[in-house]
């Protein structure tokens, strides 16, 4: 083979080579971030006792402020974008409240996660006789929000749907 | 006789990686999980098809690249193989991230009772498709590089 076709061969195998390698090194590291990151998230989330996850207000109206509180907690290798999603439901799935908190965690530290929302008189009335679903969201992405992993939790009897 | 070692052992390695460690690890895992546990993992991941699918994959590689191995450079079967093999490559890292099914592109829906967990890949999938890119080209350029100088040759 002629020495210039070989050299261009060369270079190709080499850039195929070192192109391959990093996606597979790209997909273990954020791979290994997400699943480290949301596993460890969720198990301060299950660990903690339910009274300093979900904290309730009654205002003298009678409406209701429910406070969501956890920590995200990035072990992984990369930044990572941690998002909590709190929904309140009525049975037939309608949208009653919802709120939502997003932090950027540094690999190897832990953010807070603060979620509010406010439920107003004659829907915690309502709630008295048809009790609401609670749909907790937690969404970890990394590599520039470019992957993600998530998980949807529902509180309640007769959970809707989930929506697209 | 060095180009037939050399293409046995291609063929064994993918028969090694894609069949043997899949279907080992299964049982491994068969044994190691509770029995009440498996229904449930089953439920969420079919497992059993997984390993099947993948080991389909491995035999089909490992003669991809027998074969490709066995012919000359400059050989249309080796080009045809070489892209053939690129193909069947994507089609695995599809399979592995859609957990069983390649049509998901890869984003992954599991529910597990009040529980659903979304596995968002597609830019793993962009990035394949790059790999495939790149496979192609490759396989293209050697080929007709080989054909060049063997035509002169001749």
């Amino acid at each position: 083979m002629a020495g210039k076709s070989k050299s261009i061969l060369r270079i190709l195998t080499v850039v195929s080579i070192a192109a391959t390698l990093c996606v597979y090194a790209v997909m273990g590291v954020s791979g290994y971030t997400l699943a480290a990151s949301l596993a460890e998230s969720l198990m301060g989330l299950m660990g903690a006792p339910g009274e300093e996850l979900l904290e309730m207000t009654i205002d003298p109206a009678g409406g209701v402020t429910l406070t969501l509180t956890f920590t995200g907690k990035n072990s992984g290798l990369m930044e990572v974008s941690a998002t909590s999603n709190l929904e309140l439901l009525s049975v037939d799935g309608e949208v009653i409240a919802e709120g939502s908190d997003s932090k950027r965690i540094p690999p190897g530290s832990s953010g807070e996660l603060v979620v509010s929302l406010y439920v107003s008189p004659e829907d915690a009335a309502m709630f008295e006789t048809s009790p609401p679903v609670i749909r907790l969201r937690f969404e970890c992405r990394t590599l520039l929000d470019l992957v993600g992993l998530a998980i949807s939790l529902e509180i309640g009897e007769e959970a809707p749907p989930l929506g697209p | 006789m060095r180009k037939i070692i050399k293409a046995v052992l291609s063929a064994v390695l993918y028969i090694i990686i894609l069949v043997v460690i899949p279907n080992v690890g299964l049982q491994f895992l068969s044994q190691s999980i509770p029995a009440k546990m498996l229904p449930y993992i089953e439920e969420m991941i079919p497992l059993h098809g997984i390993v099947m699918s993948i080991s389909v994959i491995g035999v089909v590689l490992a003669i991809l690249s027998f074969s490709s191995n066995m012919v000359e450079d400059w050989s249309p079967i080796k080009l045809l193989s070489s892209i053939a093999s690129a193909f069947v490559s994507f089609y695995l890292l599809l399979l592995w991230f859609g957990l069983g099914d390649p049509s998901r592109m890869g984003v992954t829906q599991l529910s597990v009772e009040m529980a659903t967990i979304i596995l968002d890949f597609r830019f793993f999938i962009i990035l394949e498709l790059l790999l495939l890119g790149i496979s192609i080209l490759s396989a293209l350029i050697k080929f007709y590089f080989a054909r060049k100088e063997h035509l002169v040759s001749r």
